[in-house]
């Protein structure tokens, strides 16, 4: 065990881990975060997908320890059940979800695409979300849901909304 | 030597072509060679040795398809020539080798003919295992007669007009082969001519690593300059700076027992097969050995750039590609999602066996092959005491996806601008 | 958890009236919260109720109503993603007239809920919404009559309305149900009570936002994997090398524990050997410095042989239809067909690997799992742990997309034999490579097929065959321990044995005059790889090779693909998907293939299939369009054309549809278990791949709704059609015909060399 102090969801957050342990424990078991999954364990489904320093990482497979001095982003640091993140309402909106263990991973890798490029085509969309797999086929539903969180975010700009990370 | 040797069989035989004049010297030569060269370190038992020398000349990679059983063969080899699959060599009577006596499977590895008197392809390396001793043979031949009998017959080859006519391969064999065994050279002390029994007769390197002649014989006059074989390139390993020559002894040694120097080498495809099947099994000292031989290859040049320089070249690069500045965002956005978790590009993390790209020829290859045909086949590697994992990203990724990911990768790591397709992926796909 | 805007402000919303109702419940995420409560919250809340009645027939069984206003369903039928917590509430607050979003909903709990058994089948709606519609519309009668008695007017002069009974002529009379609920229903659920008349509903029929979404995408919602109990430890277990076989022949020989941290504790059961630990990332090392050597016998055939290996099994013959003198008009034809249609086994689609959770006190196993049935799996962990019933209280929590029978009651077993060994609650999540190699496989199936055209091009005998074990091992009472993996690791068990869902839709609805179709049923042990339920059991499997086979007599006849179906078809509903989908898309009537195959350029096709899932449920017709080259085959687009009797939620009926279309798409295009004779060897995504974003078709969908049907379920049916239609598709597109699926691009250029 070693302690290490990683930034999540805008706090700093001092941890006990272990030699090798990858992020997703640390975040799932050590501060009880529920948004990223497990999957496969070997960066294949994206349903553990956060983001350090605003790009895509897979939480099942990089050791916590690596990311000393970096900033995590989980599903929870976007939005909350009572204000939630404009991709979070458009997947409400588009009703984007079937059994949604992929959809915080799915949510994720959208945040880091709308982030470099606000009006994304279905391909754009299908590029991004190369790495996330859905069991479920909520696949069409899940574009759709980009695409309406990407007009939602051009008319109201992000930094406007109020508690937004 | 070995290398003169074989030049001058090759200017007699240009000089005259008759066949009987080659058998002739044939039986000379099977008179006046020296006597056969044993590994001395392999194991007394007979049966034990074999084990260790069929590790060594790696059959089970080549006779053990996917999902099969160890040497039911069954292997699909694409050539231009059709499609051959390799042979059952479990001690089955009707399908594999169980009916075999010593003698013919003496013929087959040391004169490349079959149990009817057919001649082989030579996509089985009888023209490096005929160097091996008559007792090692039998003794590959004993282990294999130990191994479970499979009952399983692999499918017929499908050799395209004229090339399904065996007879066709006498022509080939009076061009390309030598029969005989292993000699060593006046210049060679024991651990050189050892490295050298294991790297040619056993190990059969050249099939993969030395470029082919017009007639698909290996090009000895380049020697382990790096050739490609089933849609892998096989890296120049010849001892200048283009191939081993910046190696140390310790990573040349981690590399043949484990399949990877971290944040340098790494292998996949075929090496690590060979990996996995044949040299994490070999002994301290024949690994040296072998070692040993690779550092008195003759240097050859190469096709991939150095580290030094891809930095010259990324040094006077201009800034940005701006014709192609979209496809190497896509890239960039898929390799953050795809790759960057295990590979951390920009060396912060730790790393592991998978960082440092630039230090990889696959990355710094123009041709990009073995780039694309990672992505595509994953890597499954047992090395002596670590399993490494790649994902299979055929049917993952699609061929376009594929094409931007080398592109990206290529440009920002390997120093070079290639420009690679879909159509290039898809031509990689089997 | 706490709802941010409580039950109450909902209520007073939906009583402003029916327009503030719909509103209130298009709003309805602030309830989601209540749907994740754990059990015990709600059990000690509910003033006045100590212990549940969980008798089916009882309308207390299903429907609480507390004094203080709280109205909870209580489902043994479970939500595994489909979106049935939603449509399950709609049903019941029709007939309650309140907001679905005013109904707390707890599901699957063998101390809560009523046994309805598995939620499987498709049968949430068509068999569990019926009895929960019956129930709740006996609760409206209780209320009604004691309203009536309170207030002293005829029930005929009575409404309920918004939570309450009201004097209809004189509405500020009113009775909330709060206050007429007494100590409960206390009645039997009437089945001949009267229920809301399709044309009078408000609810059903209405697309309502699903009500667990909001929580699932802000990561509030709890899933199995996110329990945590007090002093939780985790578990893990260390497998033989014969991953996923049927028959067990392995036993430890050695197991070497020297590389373990000094805390992990090791469980050997048999050949069930586990690891304790209390970090999951300690456990997770502890199973991979476990050091077991293993002595094991090979069992499975060569992957190359599956088929002629099923196909020469000894097997039950079940005729399923035997009509007309096949035989002789067979023998008559002249130019009779065969074809072979092949299917490999396939794994359960689910992203997130199994898991659970169990713990022990005083004695008494409590389990949370993603089980499709609570009660089965109490009685299988029962035998396995040699308890009575009583003492082991099985509790629902999601899972990842349950397709089927996967690793999730197995994983429940290794939890509790794990709990109760090391005497703490311990969770077990299963590896990616456990949920590949050793969940359950949907079975590969062998069908063979031979038909005739007459003279007049009408079609003079068909024949089907087919090759199956049964495609259910689920736990359950009979088999016990044998029905779980742990049981089956333990003490060397094999699954029981049965004859479920191989035939499924193996008889046509097509009036064909001289037809035979025979199931050979092959034992369970003799399945190579451990069988059983998958998405559609063997619908699809049968489907494919049925609309193939029928799609290759009409071109051979020179028969329309579409005119061909409607001409065999009598019923209405079956004739009216086919009409339906090729109006909508499109269709052009076609005798011939479209195009010819060529490796260098795409050429394109369009294929139709049908089915009635089950023969007696939801009637589908899809019409696949594709592009197929050297490259391989490229789905572009899936019109459907469904009807499953009443529609509860389309648009979450919608979703249920376009997921089957792509999973479906997925199956038929890319999916295969491979394995060697020793065992599964495809033990990952790379090797076992999925559908991905860049290869999804368009879906086009065409709802056929009838109000005064029945429900049928809707989960499965479109899956069971999908793959023919592709595989048609394909042939119309280039001439070749694909009968083994996958439909890789190997296959198909190994066909195209064949041919």
């Amino acid at each position: 065990m070693a302690k290490l102090t990683l930034n999540i969801n805008g706090t700093a957050q001092e941890l006990d881990v272990e030699a090798g342990e990858p992020l997703l424990y640390v975040l799932r078991n050590g501060l009880g975060l529920k948004g990223p999954k497990f999957g496969c364990g070997l960066s294949e489904c994206g349903a553990c997908t956060v983001l350090a320093d605003g790009k895509p990482l897979r939480a099942c497979i990089v050791p916590a320890a690596s990311l000393a001095g970096r900033t995590i982003t989980t599903l929870e640091g976007l939005g909350t059940l009572e204000n939630p993140h404009p991709l979070q309402q458009a997947f409400i909106d588009e009703q984007a979800a079937q059994c949604a263990y992929c959809i915080p991973g799915m949510i994720m890798s959208a945040k880091a695409l709308l982030d470099r490029n606000p009006e994304p085509s279905d391909e754009d969309i299908a590029w991004a979300l190369a790495g996330n797999l859905c069991g479920c086929g909520t696949h069409l539903r899940i574009v759709r849901a980009i695409k309406r969180a990407a007009s939602t975010m051009r008319e109201t700009p992000i930094d406007s909304r109020e508690g937004s990370a | 030597m070995i290398l003169n040797c074989h030049l001058v069989y090759r200017a007699l035989r240009l000089c005259c072509c008759v066949a009987c004049r080659l058998v002739g010297i044939a039986a000379l030569l099977l008179i006046t060679k020296a006597p056969a060269y044993a590994v001395e370190s392999a194991p007394a038992d007979q049966v034990a040795r074999g084990e260790y020398l069929t590790r060594a000349a790696n059959c089970i990679s080549c006779h053990t398809r996917d999902n099969g059983e160890p040497f039911a063969g069954g292997v699909a080899f694409e050539t231009s020539f059709g499609t051959l699959y390799s042979t059952n060599i479990t001690p089955d009577d009707e399908h594999g080798i169980g009916a075999w006596r010593d003698e013919d499977f003496l013929r087959a590895m040391h004169e490349g003919i079959g149990r009817e008197g057919e001649h082989l392809y030579p996509i089985f390396p009888y023209t490096d295992y005929t160097q091996m001793s008559r007792d090692d043979v039998l003794a590959i031949h004993a282990y294999l007669k130990t191994r479970e009998p499979i009952d399983y017959q692999p499918p017929a080859n499908e050799m395209t007009f004229p090339f399904n006519h065996r007879r066709l391969l006498w022509f080939w064999k009076m061009i390309n082969f030598d029969e005989g065994r292993f000699e060593t050279a006046p210049q060679w002390d024991e651990t050189v001519a050892r490295g050298a029994y294991l790297s040619e007769a056993l190990g059969h390197c050249g099939q993969c690593h030395t470029p082919r002649t017009w007639s698909q014989g290996l090009d000895n006059d380049h020697k382990f300059a790096g050739a490609t074989q089933r849609g892998w390139k096989a890296f120049n390993i010849t001892s200048g700076p283009d191939g081993i020559g910046n190696w140390s002894d310790d990573e040349l040694t981690q590399y043949l027992t484990t399949g990877h120097v971290p944040n340098k080498y790494a292998s996949a495809g075929p090496m690590a097969e060979v990996v996995t099947d044949s040299l994490r099994h070999l002994r301290d000292e024949d690994i040296a050995a072998m070692v040993a031989y690779l550092r008195q290859i003759p240097p050859q040049p190469s096709d991939v750039p150095t580290i030094a320089e891809v930095r010259d070249m990324q040094s006077q690069r201009r800034q940005d590609m701006t014709s192609r500045a979209e496809t190497m965002k896509q890239g960039e956005q898929l390799f953050m999602a795809n790759c960057a978790s295990c590979h951390y590009p920009d060396g912060s993390g730790p790393g592991g066996a998978y960082s440092n790209f630039e230090a990889h020829s696959v990355v710094r290859d123009p041709q990009g092959t073995n780039l694309i045909r990672v992505m595509l086949e994953g890597i499954d590697r047992q090395g002596r005491d670590m399993h490494v994992f790649m994902p299979a990203y055929r049917d993952l990724l699609s061929d376009e996806q594929i094409a931007a990911l080398a592109n990206y990768i290529g440009y920002h790591f390997g120093g070079h601008e290639a420009d690679f397709s879909a159509e290039d992926v898809a031509a990689q796909r089997n | 958890m706490t709802a941010p805007v409580s039950r109450r402000d909902v209520l007073a919303g939906a009583l402003k009236g029916t327009g503030a109702l719909l509103v209130g419940f298009a709003m309805s995420h602030p309830l989601t919260a209540l749907a994740a409560r754990i059990t015990d919250d709600v059990e000690n809340d509910i003033a006045g109720i100590n212990k549940r009645v969980v008798d089916g027939d009882r309308v207390d069984a299903w429907l609480v109503i507390t004094r203080d206003g709280r109205m909870i369903l209580y489902s043994g039928k479970v939500e595994l993603g489909t979106g049935v917590a939603t449509a399950l509430r709609q049903i019941v607050a029709e007939e309650l007239a309140i907001a679905p979003t005013a109904l707390e909903f707890i599901q699957g709990d063998t101390e809560l809920t009523p046994d309805q058994k598995y939620t499987a089948g498709s049968k949430t709606l068509q068999v569990g919404g019926k009895q929960l519609r019956r129930a709740a519309a006996t609760a409206r009668h209780v209320l009604l009559g004691r309203a009536s008695e309170h207030l002293g007017v005829p029930v005929e002069g009575l409404t309920v309305f918004d939570g309450a009974v009201v004097v209809t002529m004189s509405p500020s009379q009113r009775l909330s149900y709060a206050e007429l609920i007494g100590t409960g229903f206390d009645t039997a659920v009437n089945d001949q009570a009267d229920t809301v008349a399709p044309e009078n509903f408000r609810v059903v029929g209405r697309s309502a936002p699903r009500i667990d979404i909001p929580a699932k995408v802000s990561g509030d919602f709890t899933y199995v994997h996110d329990i945590k109990r007090p002093g939780m430890w985790h578990g893990r277990v260390v497998r033989p090398p014969t991953i996923g076989a049927t028959r067990m022949t392995a036993t430890p020989e050695h197991i070497d524990r020297r590389h373990l941290a000094a805390e992990v504790e090791v469980v050997v059961e048999g050949a069930f050997i586990g690891v304790v630990a209390p970090t999951e990332w300690g456990a997770m090392q502890a199973a991979q410095s476990l050091k077991v050597s293993w002595r094991y016998a090979p069992t499975l055939p060569r992957m190359e042989a599956l088929f002629d290996t099923l196909e020469a099994m000894p097997g039950d013959e079940e005729v399923g239809i035997d009509v007309g003198d096949v035989d002789t008009r067979l023998a008559a034809a002249e130019a009779p067909l065969t074809a072979t249609y092949r299917w490999p086994y396939q794994i359960h689609d689910s992203i997130g690997p199994s898991c659970a959770v169990a713990e022990v006190n005083e004695g008494r196993m409590t389990a949370w799992s993603a089980t499709q049935g609570v009660y089965p799996l109490r009685a299988s962990l029962a035998d396995l742990l040699e308890l009575p019933q009583d003492e082991i209280h099985v509790i629902y929590a999601e899972g990842a997309g349950c397709y089927g029978h996967n690793g999730a009651d197995d994983v429940t077993a290794d939890a509790a034999l794990l709990a109760r060994a090391v005497n703490r609650p311990v969770r077990v999540q299963w590896s990616r490579a456990d949920e590949h190699g050793w969940g359950p496989k949907g079975p590969a199936m062998v069908m063979k097929m031979a038909g005739a055209l007459d003279a007049s091009n009408a079609i003079a005998a068909w024949t089907f065959e087919n090759w199956s074990p049964t495609h259910t091992t689920r736990p359950n009472a009979d088999d016990g321990a044998a029905n779980v993996l742990a049981g089956q690791l333990a003490h060397g068990l094999t699954p029981g044995s049965g004859t479920v869902g191989g035939n499924r839709n193996a008889r046509t609805l097509y009036t064909f005059p001289h037809q035979r179709v025979t199931t050979h049923w092959l034992s369970s042990e003799s399945s190579p790889l451990r069988p059983s339920a998958l998405r559609t059991l063997g619908a699809m499997q049968n489907t494919f090779a049925n609309e193939c086979f029928l799609d290759e007599l009409a071109y051979a006849g020179g028969l329309d693909p579409v005119d061909v179906r409607l001409r065999y078809l009598n019923d209405p509903r079956a004739k009216a998907v086919i009409e339906a989908v090729a109006k909508r898309s499109g269709w052009q009537p076609r005798e011939q293939p479209n195009g010819q195959y060529e490796a260098s350029r795409a050429s394109h096709g369009r294929g139709i299939a049908f089915a009635q899932y089950e023969n007696e449920c939801a009637y589908v017709a899809a019409i696949a369009e594709v592009a197929v080259s050297g490259q391989g085959v490229r789905v572009e687009k899936v019109t459907v054309a469904h009807d499953c009797g009443q529609i509860v939620n389309p648009d979450g009926l919608r979703n249920q549809i376009e997921g089957n279309v792509l999973q479906a798409t997925s199956r038929v295009l890319k999916e295969e278990v491979g394995f060697n004779t020793t065992g599964v060897t495809s033990l990952e995504w790379g090797a076992y791949p999925l559908l991905t974003f860049a290869e999804i078709p368009k879906v086009d969908i065409v709802l056929l709704d009838r109000p005064s049907e029945p429900m049928l379920g809707a989960g499965e049916a479109t899956s069971a059609v999908i793959p023919a239609a592709i595989a048609n598709a394909v042939f119309d597109a280039c001439g070749l015909r694909l009968r083994r699926a996958p439909l890789t691009a190997a296959e198909l250029r190994r066909v195209a060399q064949q041919s």
